[in-house]
This record gives structure tokens, C-alpha cells and sequence, in this order.
């Protein structure tokens, strides 16, 4: 997922100039910062992530990421939370907004958003919508900005994160994929994917059933984009709310909102041709 | 620290859904109707796997069962700071540490505990019923110890994994090994008489409660009110196993329907635990004592 440089840092996809650098230890405070939640510490500049018995991730400035490993932490689970949670801090610190979903292409050409409750089947639904030509460009957190004031996702993956069972229902077969992690049964399932950043067309609101998620609230736009970027309380900490807000406001004025029942209810299919026929 | 929890704990079919009626009813003040799709404090399954990652800071989607659990005391205290008052909270696992040593409800965060059991005879046919399984393979999980445990990191449901146990298991972890103060009944008691019980139980548990409230508490919940709801509108902690979570609502449901064989495997898995609690083979119910470990609130932090 990272790509390394001859001085030993990693470059993060999709944050261009960003840089990873391992380092032996992380203090366990940010000093000076304020608790977010469990685990997360944030100041103008900085934020901190710890995740039990596996990494510290320093995050600062919207350009670096410091991690420094515990003892006999799985390197695929280094990898993970490097991709998801502190590449999303990084996106707090520049202002953008870090949108817990799966980004793909669809054949004319637009970025289609998938947002949702947790489990309700973001990559499970895009990675259909790949069987049937569309793209893929964002997955875990999607990465939004402004570009000449038009909203814009930038491309970061290549691969989908799937679970086998997932897999069996899709008719893919994980022979030689990589494990997401050394004990798990999810894996990089490589995908079509676009390099380039592509303009936001549309956030689809995956909806699963109420009857086994329970009423979710009936948000749309503006509390449906802070409901479902990551840890969306690490942009006022981070200090950079007021840059956040301006591309929230451009997302509700420039992008369709789109809800899509039954997901995780019906077959993954299904769900996939209610998205395509939503956004068409 | 701003609010506090009360476990209402049990195996499952045991009571739960019932007490976290009356307990919620009590603690908000009492409407005169209860709404069981309004119930809260399922921080349970696919909520609590909700829950988990609007706090956590990293997805449970990425985590193992163990670092799911290890990150589990965290969470709960900040839900705490961040609630005011009596938060109820369904538990249907042993009371239990996880790898790093401490307890999944931080001690300090809990009010107390109210521990329902049920004869386990009447346990596995409701159970059965509620995960569309057969009754040879409910006494058999009934039976199995670390049963559903969240220990094999292989892949991860919707909700979140629970080390429930075998029924002694979960039974003697709180009423014999739990730090919090447990308020302890059974459900045959509560059945036959639910305001002196339910009293007993507010009051053990710290939950005050107004005069005539638990009147008022069981009346609002009575069985076939809530049956009439889950009819009416559903109920949304209803697995889609179960083709109705409002069953039978009775103590000896399991006439007629468990085989001599079936409650021969209780009695031989969970006797000594039976007998403390008062459980005869037959399927009757004795008195009971009250005497069994936590039977009594205490404190044991």
C-alpha cells in the first residue's frame, strides 16, 4: 500500500508530499492536546493514534506520519490503521474531509461516494459494481477536497478489502491474494482503479434495514458528510474546521445525495443495480 | 465521571429484554406506555458494534476479537463521561476480563448489576426458538463451555462477538466472580411475583424508585402488551432467526417439547449450578435462598 523511498520513508497514495517515517518510540501523550476519544489525542498540528499492542501514529501538519511499532505487532495491522485512521488525521490537518466509504468510477466517468453504517456493505457494494465495469478509487476513507472550487476524490487504492465469505458471494476466488492482516480472513482483492482525482458526482447513502440496524436517524447532506467522515471532532481540534467546512458546504452544493435501500438485506447485486440505476 | 451504568445481565431468554423494560421505565421517570422499539440500552451485537466505532479509532472492521475487547473498557467509559444518569445496558456475556487484565465493564463506571437466571430447561426451548436452531443443537451450546467465544479472530459478523459461555459458566461468573454489586433473581420469581421482585431488585441495585412506579413499571410491561407491540410494528432486537422474540413469557415452556434425553444433558451439565439455584430435575422450582455467591448485593470492587 505504501510505497517506499530510498531513505526508508513511505510515500502515502493519494496525499502527495506526505511522508511515513518509522521511528523506535511515540510518547503516549500529546502534550498540550486534547482527548478526542480512546486512543486519539489532537492539537493544532498534531494528533495522536494509539492502537493497543500494534502502533503510536504521530500525525502532523497535514504532511507526516511518525509510527512507531509495538513488539510483535503484525505488520498488515501497522499497515491498516497507517491507512486508515492516520492517513484520515492527515486529511483533517490539510482542511479536506476524510469520508469513511468506498469511492468508484462509474462508466461515464464520475465518482460515486458509498457511505453507510458500519457493516452494511460500502466495499462489499462497490466491489459489484467493479464485476460490472465501474472503478475503483477510494477505499476505507476517501479523501474529498476542493480543486478550482469543484469538488473532487482523490484516488488512493487499488484493491478492495473483502471478507471470503464476501468473495464466495461474488465469485471471486482469493488464491494468492494478500490477507488484509497475518490472522484474518479478509484480503486485498485488486480492482480496476483510476489515478487520477475525479469529480464528485454523488454520495449514496447505503440504508440497511431498520429492522436489524435500527431507525437510523434520517440525515441528508451536511450531518449525513460529519456523521461519516472519521472522527469528524479531530477538525475543530486539528484546527482546521473552518477549511473542512468549506468543503462541506461545496460537497451539499455541488453533489447529488442519494439513498439506497435494502443494503446488506439484499443480494450484493441487487443493491449494486439500485445504485447504478440511483446515479444514473 | 458524569453517568454510570446498570448491567441488566443474563444469559439469553432469561428475563433480559423484560427487566431492561421495567429498569428503563423506572430510571426515565415512567411513561404510561413502554414502546419496546424504543427500549434503550442495547449497547449489545450490531449496536454495540455501532457504538465501537463512532468511539473507537479504529474500525472493529480491522480489529481482532481480543483488540476488539481490549479496546472495549475505553469505550464504555466514554460513554459514560459523555451520558448523564442511569445508563441500562444488556449484557448477555460472562462477566469476564479481557487480555489485558481488565474487566469489559470498567468497575468503576457500573452502579450494579441485576444477574436474571431461568431454569435451563425453559432457557433452551426459547432459545431455540430465538436462533431457529434446533433443540439438540441448543442444549449442546448450553452446554458448551466458551461457547460463542470471541477468541478465533477468523472473520468478523455484523455484531459484535461475545464470550457467552456455557449456561453454568454464565451464571456462576456473576453471581461468583463479578467485582460489581449484583442484584441476583430468577425469572420464575419475577413471573410469579414481579412488583415485590422487581422491588428488590431496585433497591439492591440502587435504582430509587418512586412509590407505585414498579407498579406502574410492570403493568406497562406486561407480556401480552409487549407481544401486541412486536405484532403491531416488529421488534428491532429480533434476530431473523426467530420468527417471534415474545414467545411463551411463562416458566415451564419446555413441556412437552424437550425429550427425556434433552433434560437428562442439562441436568448432567449444569446440576450443581441447578441445585444452588433452586432447579430441580423435574422442572420445578424450589425456594430460593438467595444464597448463592452475589445472591445478595455487594460490593467487591
Amino acid at each position: 500500500m505504501n510505497v517506499a523511498t530510498a531513505s526508508g520513508s513511505w510515500l502515502l497514495p493519494g496525499l502527495p508530499g506526505a511522508r511515513v517515517i518509522r521511528v523506535e518510540s511515540l510518547p503516549n501523550r500529546l502534550a498540550g492536546g486534547i482527548r478526542v476519544g480512546p486512543g486519539l489525542e489532537a492539537m493544532p498540528g498534531s494528533i495522536l493514534i494509539s492502537i493497543q499492542q500494534i502502533a503510536r501514529y504521530l500525525c502532523s501538519n497535514g504532511v507526516a506520519i511518525e509510527v512507531a511499532t509495538m513488539p510483535r505487532a503484525d505488520p498488515g495491522a501497522v499497515e491498516t490503521f497507517l491507512d486508515g485512521p492516520a492517513r484520515a488525521a492527515l486529511i483533517h490537518q490539510r482542511g479536506e474531509l476524510p469520508l469513511l466509504s468506498t469511492t468508484v468510477i462509474s462508466p461515464q466517468g464520475e465518482a460515486v461516494v458509498l457511505c453507510g453504517a458500519t457493516g452494511v456493505g460500502k466495499s462489499s457494494v462497490g466491489a459489484a459494481l467493479s464485476l460490472r465495469g465501474w472503478s475503483l478509487l477510494a477505499e476505507g476513507v476517501t479523501r474529498i477536497g476542493l480543486d478550482a472550487g469543484q469538488v473532487i476524490a482523490h484516488p488512493s487504492h487499488t484493491a478492495f478489502k473483502l471478507w471470503r465469505d464476501t468473495c464466495e458471494w461474488l465469485g471471486i476466488d482469493t488464491a494468492g491474494f494478500r490477507q488484509t492482516r497475518a490472522d484474518f480472513d479478509k484480503f486485498y482483492v485488486p480492482a480496476t482503479a483510476v489515478s487520477h482525482p475525479v469529480r464528485v458526482a454523488a454520495i449514496v447513502r447505503l440504508r440497511p434495514d431498520p429492522k436489524v440496524f435500527g431507525d437510523e436517524p434520517d440525515t441528508s447532506g451536511r450531518k449525513l458528510l460529519e456523521s461519516h467522515s472519521y472522527k469528524n471532532e479531530l477538525a475543530v481540534a486539528s484546527g482546521a474546521g473552518a477549511n473542512q467546512e468549506r468543503v462541506i458546504s461545496a460537497i451539499v452544493d455541488q453533489c447529488q445525495f442519494l439513498i439506497v435501500e435494502g443494503a446488506h438485506a439484499d443480494p450484493l447485486p441487487a443493491v449494486a443495480d439500485k445504485v447504478a440505476e440511483a446515479v444514473a | 465521571m458524569s453517568g454510570s451504568l446498570l448491567l441488566i445481565s443474563s444469559y439469553p431468554k432469561s428475563g433480559n429484554t423484560w427487566a431492561r423494560l421495567v429498569f428503563d421505565y423506572l430510571i426515565r421517570g415512567g411513561k404510561d406506555e413502554v414502546s419496546i422499539n424504543e427500549l434503550s440500552g442495547a449497547v449489545h451485537g450490531r449496536a454495540r458494534r455501532q457504538l465501537f466505532d463512532t468511539y473507537s479509532p479504529a474500525c472493529s472492521s480491522d480489529l481482532s476479537f481480543d483488540e476488539i475487547e481490549n479496546l472495549l473498557p475505553e469505550l464504555f467509559r466514554s460513554l459514560v463521561m459523555e451520558s448523564k444518569g442511569l445508563q441500562v445496558v444488556k449484557v448477555h456475556e460472562c462477566s469476564h476480563r479481557n487480555r489485558r487484565g481488565e474487566w469489559l465493564f470498567p468497575p468503576e463506571c457500573v452502579q450494579a448489576a441485576v444477574y436474571l437466571v431461568r431454569h435451563p430447561f425453559d432457557v433452551a426451548v426459547s432459545f431455540a426458538n430465538h436462533m431457529g436452531q434446533t433443540l439438540e443443537e441448543i442444549v449442546e451450546t448450553l452446554g458448551r463451555k466458551g461457547s460463542n467465544s470471541p477468541r478465533h479472530p477468523g472473520n468478523l459478523d455484523l455484531p459484535l462477538p461475545q464470550w457467552m459461555g456455557s449456561w453454568s459458566e454464565n451464571v456462576e461468573s456473576w453471581l461468583l466472580r463479578s467485582p460489581y454489586r449484583t442484584a441476583v433473581a430468577r425469572y420464575e420469581d419475577l413471573h410469579e411475583r414481579p412488583v415485590e421482585t422487581f422491588g428488590r431488585l431496585a433497591a439492591e441495585a440502587g435504582v430509587e424508585a418512586e412509590p407505585g412506579k414498579v407498579e406502574a413499571a410492570v403493568a406497562a410491561t406486561r407480556f401480552d402488551i409487549l407481544q401486541a407491540q412486536e405484532r403491531e410494528k416488529g421488534f428491532r432486537e429480533r434476530p431473523d432467526t426467530s420468527p417471534v422474540f415474545f414467545r411463551a413469557g411463562r416458566p415451564k415452556s419446555w413441556e412437552g417439547l424437550l425429550t427425556d434425553e434433552m433434560r437428562a444433558r442439562i441436568c448432567r451439565d449444569h446440576g450443581p449450578m441447578m441445585a444452588q439455584l433452586g432447579y430441580r430435575e423435574d422442572g420445578s422450582v424450589a425456594a430460593f435462598q438467595n444464597s448463592v455467591g452475589a445472591g445478595e448485593s455487594r460490593q467487591a470492587r
